[in-house]
This record gives structure tokens, C-alpha cells and sequence, in this order.
């Protein structure tokens, strides 16, 4: 989703160059702005990359073929969809696309309007679904506190200070763009509640994701000293984030000594973990890459207080996991059954339990060396 | 190009076992898999589960039927790269 409080932006692909521009011009006097029209999936694909739209019209018969690949890469971007049909195309829609709404060919511009206006209402109510308590209450469960004090040894002071400065966290629906490749940086992002990862997009739809951000991570210390961002930060799930103005991160790194260290270390151990993941898509098999992904999760977590009993909240979908470990989809989820039919994870409603750690840590090769835990990791 | 299809039982170590080798002009140039019931809204799909040459891509479609699997699969190896 574009950042708040911007006009929404609709991708407009229809290979008719006229009807293109007819439906343009009806959407712009309604108050959106156009991305587009595009003639090709290539070309939607391209101005996909340049902004996430926050709806999107889509031809099913756009000129070079594969419309299926921009539905797929609209979808695993969270962007709702219309789609536009010619008569019984809608049979040979690919089956996990069959529930996408669409209008039958040649559409009235009036008709495109309120579909795309009911199709926005739905999904903003969906958004607003709560956002789920990954944290626990209480000060004690500041999850960059619980972070920041298994890194350094902090003061109360020091404490008092990480409290207040992510005392008021602003809340982003799934799919919220933090910031974006090609911004100017302006701030360090901080988690406190949900997952957010680090990605690039290529122009052909597919997504890498680089990492993950749980409660109590914060991105890029120095970026502030950067023109403009390499990436894309986004948010997975429902988030809490704080963004520390680059006064305040300055001022603890001048000012707090110990914050400031933990929060150095904290940045090698994301620049080791990045080693870690690039380890695990390069070398590792798709069943060694997600017992790895689901280990590091676990000791993540379970430094900040989330992972009670060997379980915690996995609020990503198969395809997340897949732009993650480098797999398909398909293989993701028949490397989840393998790891559930060898009693190692039970995985429900985006809960995830590991049943045998030992094995699953024997599996992946996975040793916590990197994660720079001291004492917790051991447990 | 002339692609042929032959029915092949498949290991992929999953309940995925039905296949499809994908020849083209006499040469093997992808190994396509329909997708179980474990796949839930993907099932029935058929599955690159392997492509050689222009037909590898780490991003590995899936295709709602033989016929789009095959198409994909012309436009890939008449693909001017």
C-alpha cells in the first residue's frame, strides 16, 4: 500500500489503447491517480515496481500473454484486483484466482468505477482487523528493551530512554511500504509488534526478500548517510513501528554509550544473519533452508519474549516463505509436510509450534553462533 | 517447433507424482508435475518441476493446464535472449 494519507493510485493494464484511455480519464475525474495504462504485462510489471498501487484493473488479454504472471505478482503484493474478461474466459482462470472479482467485456467506465470503489471499501475493512498482540503488556515486554539488554548491559536510565523513544508506535496495515527503493531516507524504522522484511522486486514481478524485521529490530543505523534507499522495507503483517528521527538515532549513538553499542551489535548481527540467509539459498537444500528460517525465527523470538512453549506467531503466507528461501511456492508447502510428517513443526492459523527442536536444529545444521545471543541461546 | 509429451511417474518425494516429460524437437526440455490435493487452491495445476536450457528459470511457474504448460514453454525456447 502507498504511504498514508496519499490520493490512491489505480494500475490500469488493458491492451485496448483506446478503451485504456477512455477508463483512464473516468478514473482520474473520480479522484484516482492512473498508473498506466499499460498495454502489456511487462510494461504493468514495470510501473509495478516503481509504486505499489493500491488497486488494480487488469485485461485478461493483454498483448504479450501472461496475464496470469501479473495476477500472481498483484496478489503476492497484496494489491486487490479486477479483473477485465471476455465472455467464459472466467473458466479458465487458474483455480486460486477463480474467487478474483470481474467485469464482463466491454465494461462502462461507470461500472469499473464503483466495482473499484466496493473492491477499496473491502479491502480497507479488511485491513482494519486488529492488529494481533504479539506483545506482551507491560514496559518489561519493550521488545527493543529485551533486545537491546540481551546485546548490553543496560542502566535504568538507558532504559527509561529506549521506553520513551518507542513509546508511541504508529500502527501499518499488512503490505505498507516503510520505505521504498529509490526514497531518501529519512529515519531509522523500528518494529515493536508484527513482522516487516527487507525486499527487491524485479521488473519480471519476482520479489527476494533479504530479511526479516521482528519486534524490537531496527533497519540501517547510518542510513541517513545514503541518498536513497537500495530497497524496499515493508510491512508483512499488521505492524507497530516507530520511526526514530535522525536527531535521535544521532543522539544515542552520541549521547548513551551502552544503548549505542547495543545497538551497533545489533546491526552485525543483521549483517551476520544476512550471511546466514545467503548461505541458506545458495547451499542448503528447500528442507535444510525452512528448519533453518523456522530455528533463527525461534531464537529471535524467544530473545524478545515471544516464543513461549517453542511456539510463536508465523504471520507470513507460503509465498512470503517462498520469496524468502529462494523455493516455488509448491515447494514450500511440500517442504512444510515434510517437516510436520516428520513430527518436527505443527503450523496452524499462522502459529507455528516446533515439537523437536533438537532434531529440527540437527536437521538444518543450525548453530546460534551468529544471532550473538550469550547465555539465551544455549537454552 | 514440434513439443511431444510423455506421461512419466515422477519422485519428487511429495504426493505429486503424475508428470508430463516435455519434448521438444526430439530433445527433453521440461519436466512438468500436476499438482496433488495437498495443494489445495493449486491443485490440478500442473507444475514446472524442472526446465532445461531456456526452459530453466528459478522462478518456477505453474499453468492452469497442459496447454498453457506447453505454450509457456514454445514462447520460452523462441525467446531471443
Amino acid at each position: 500500500m502507498p504511504q498514508m494519507g496519499q490520493q490512491r493510485a489505480i494500475l490500469l493494464a488493458e491492451s485496448d489503447a483506446v478503451i485504456g484511455m477512455d477508463l483512464s480519464d473516468a478514473l482520474e475525474r473520480s479522484g484516482y491517480r492512473v498508473l498506466g495504462p499499460a498495454r502489456t504485462t511487462a510494461e504493468a510489471l514495470r510501473l509495478l515496481v516503481q509504486r505499489k498501487p493500491d488497486l488494480a484493473f487488469v485485461d485478461g488479454a493483454l498483448k504479450d500473454g501472461s496475464f496470469i504472471e501479473l495476477a500472481h505478482t498483484l496478489r503476492r503484493l497484496d494489491v486487490p484486483i479486477l479483473v477485465h474478461l471476455e465472455a467464459g474466459q472466467d473458466q479458465h482462470l487458474t483455480p486460486d484466482l477463480a474467487g478474483v472479482p470481474w467485469l464482463l467485456k466491454p465494461a462502462l467506465s461507470f461500472d469499473v468505477v464503483a466495482a473499484l470503489r466496493e473492491l477499496m471499501a473491502a479491502s480497507v475493512r479488511a485491513r482494519a482487523a486488529p492488529v494481533p498482540r504479539l506483545r506482551p503488556a507491560g514496559t518489561a515486554g519493550n521488545p527493543l528493551i529485551r533486545k537491546l539488554s540481551g546485546l548490553t548491559t543496560l542502566s535504568d536510565a538507558d532504559r527509561v530512554t529506549l521506553a520513551r523513544i518507542s513509546a508511541e508506535p504508529r500502527r501499518v496495515t499488512p503490505g505498507t511500504d516503510l520505505v521504498r527503493e529509490g526514497d531518501r531516507p529519512d529515519g531509522v524504522f523500528l518494529v515493536m509488534n508484527g513482522v516487516a522484511v527487507r525486499h527487491k522486486l524485479r521488473v519480471s514481478g519476482a520479489r527476494q526478500i533479504m530479511a526479516y524485521l521482528v519486534p524490537g529490530d531496527l533497519c540501517d543505523l547510518d542510513v541517513a548517510l545514503l541518498s536513497a534507499m537500495d530497497h524496499t522495507i515493508t510491512a508483512l503483517s499488521a505492524c507497530e513501528v516507530v520511526r526514530l528521527a535522525p536527531e535521535t538515532v544521532a543522539d544515542l549513538l552520541a549521547n548513551h554509550p551502552q544503548i549505542a553499542r547495543g545497538l551497533r551489535k545489533a546491526q552485525l548481527v543483521d549483517e551476520a544473519t544476512l550471511r546466514e540467509w545467503l548461505v541458506n539459498v545458495g547451499r542448503r537444500s528447500a528442507l535444510e533452508r525452512l528448519a533453518h528460517l523456522l530455528c533463527e525465527l525461534l531464537l529471535r523470538l524467544r530473545a524478545v519474549g515471544l516464543a513461549p512453549g517453542d511456539s510463536y506467531e508465523l504471520p507470513v503466507t507460503q509465498m512470503d516463505l517462498a520469496d524468502t528461501a529462494g523455493l516455488t511456492p509448491v515447494h514450500v508447502n511440500r517442504t512444510l509436510g515434510e517437516l510436520r510428517r516428520q513430527g518436527l513443526i505443527e503450523l496452524r492459523t499462522r502459529r507455528l509450534k516446533i515439537l523437536d527442536l533438537p532434531r529440527l536444529r540437527a536437521l538444518a545444521e543450525f548453530r546460534p553462533n551468529y544471532l550473538h545471543l550469550g547465555d539465551q541461546a544455549a537454552a | 517447433m514440434n513439443l511431444r509429451l510423455q506421461p512419466i511417474q515422477v519422485a519428487t518425494g511429495s504426493y505429486d507424482t503424475e508428470g508430463q516429460l516435455v519434448f521438444a524437437d526430439g530433445f527433453l526440455a521440461a519436466v512438468l508435475v500436476k499438482l496433488s490435493g495437498f495443494h489445495q487452491d493449486m491443485a490440478g495445476m500442473w507444475f514446472l518441476e524442472a526446465g532445461f536450457g531456456r526452459v530453466d528459470t528459478p522462478n518456477r511457474p505453474t499453468f492452469s493446464d497442459l496447454d498453457e504448460a506447453q505454450d509457456w514453454i514454445e514462447r520460452q525456447l523462441e525467446r531471443v535472449r
